[in-house]
């Protein structure tokens, strides 16, 4: 994560709304949880809503939706093959235990950049993502 | 843009480092989870056996059990595995059965015995229910049947007599997968040809079952409920080696005592 300066100082406004679109997102997990798609879904509702939005609302909201969709990958097939077993499709093992636990380390990395980044953009302090934020930028034009 | 694809790359990577590296630890041991899964399955299995008991008669009588229990011992001591593990029970129905529970019990109904024209025949159809218990295919089939959910709260209780009743019937009455059954015949000729039996009479009563699986009354629940007995037939008989040397299972004096007695307990 890298702490950048913005192409302008954004203001109060600007700084809340951008820092909603990452607050949307914890909220979303801990309301969705099991479903893993809930986050997603929130995140671009959040997007949508937004992206008429000024520059750095609109980055911001792109930041974290692009975020969202890589683990939201990731859950699904965990969220899946939990269905699989429980269904009794196929047995519980050492595989699906290690990927649980891989799943949770990076959910759980992803959450604590969230949160730091929610508290960063409130501020007014620009932050961008490794590789997130190249996407960001190239998907997110002034 | 390429750099975006390398970082990508590089996330990607990192993800499956990182599973790798967890995989190493064993957490099935780490967590007891096999020991846990084996004691849920005897609960469940001793659970169902209790309600068995409850409407069924089990029947104690040495001269009944001990030629069933020596063909079953032979079988499990000639392919390394404990007798004492597996729970031998002979219940008197009419219905002409044989199906393995959870918690490695084997109940066979006197139908059965009184059915099947030789040890042989009896021989294999042990093998068969064996292999599906060592195989693993009765926890497998009844959460795939009821889910895990419903095993978890029978085991616990909160289902009552009626899960416990819906699992008899599933495990009594239904047949496993197509590719459990012919997994499980295969091992079965295994185990027989390794103890020294003539698999070949399992895949003529198979054969034979296949001519009259038309008028196959309902009660001939082995029957009926084990599909394709003309394949299964044939691929057992694949799998037998032509110069097999085979020891007698019972003389044919026990044998013949065997069915009077189950025919007049």
């Amino acid at each position: 994560m890298i702490i950048k300066k913005f192409a302008y100082q954004p203001s109060e406004h600007e700084a809340e709304k951008a820092s909603n679109s990452y607050l949307m997102t914890l909220i979303a997990i801990i309301a969705g949880l099991p479903l893993p798609i809930v986050n997603l879904i929130a995140t671009g509702v959040y997007y949508l809503a937004n992206r008429k939005g000024t520059y750095f609302v609109r980055w911001h909201a792109t930041q974290s939706l692009v975020s969202q969709a890589s683990i939201i990958a990731m859950n699904s097939f965990g969220f899946w093959w939990t269905v699989s077993i429980v269904l009794g499709e196929v047995p519980i093992d050492n595989n699906f235990i290690a990927y649980l636990f891989t799943v949770f380390a990076f959910n759980l990395f992803d959450f604590i950049l969230t949160i730091y980044s929610a508290i960063q953009t409130r501020k007014g302090i620009h932050v961008e993502w490794w590789f997130y934020g190249q996407v960001t930028h190239y998907l997110c034009k002034p | 843009m390429k750099n975006i694809w390398i970082q990508a790359l590089i996330i990607l990577a990192t993800f499956f480092a990182s599973y790798l590296f967890v995989r190493q630890i064993n957490w099935m041991k780490l967590f007891h989870i096999e020991q846990i899964s084996r004691e849920t399955e005897a609960k469940f299995g001793k659970l169902i056996f209790d309600y068995i008991q409850t409407i069924e008669t089990v029947i104690e009588d040495p001269e009944i059990q001990q030629p069933i229990d020596s063909m079953l011992v032979r079988i499990c001591e000639s392919n390394q595995i404990d007798s004492k593990s597996i729970h031998l029970h002979i219940v008197k129905n009419d219905e002409v059965n044989a199906f393995a529970l959870p918690g490695q019990h084997l109940v066979i109904h006197t139908a059965l015995i009184t059915d099947v024209e030789s040890p042989e025949e009896l021989s294999g159809i042990i093998a068969h229910e064996l292999a599906h218990i060592q195989l693993e295919h009765v926890m497998q089939k009844m959460i795939k049947e009821i889910g895990l959910a419903v095993v978890i709260s029978i085991v616990t209780g909160d289902n009552g007599a009626g899960g416990i009743n819906q699992a008899l019937k599933i495990l009594s009455s239904t047949a496993f997968d197509r590719e459990f059954e012919k997994e499980a015949d295969l091992q079965a000729v295994k185990y027989l040809i390794n103890s020294q039996i003539d698999p070949k009479p399992f895949a003529s009563f198979l054969e034979k079952l296949s001519k009259s699986e038309a008028d196959i009354p309902k009660q001939f629940y082995w029957f009926s409920t084990h599909p394709q007995s003309t394949e299964r037939a044939q691929y057992i008989l694949d799998s037998c080696p032509k110069d097999g040397q085979y020891n007698l299972v019972l003389t044919s004096e026990r044998w013949n005592q065997l069915k009077s007695d189950c025919q007049t307990y």
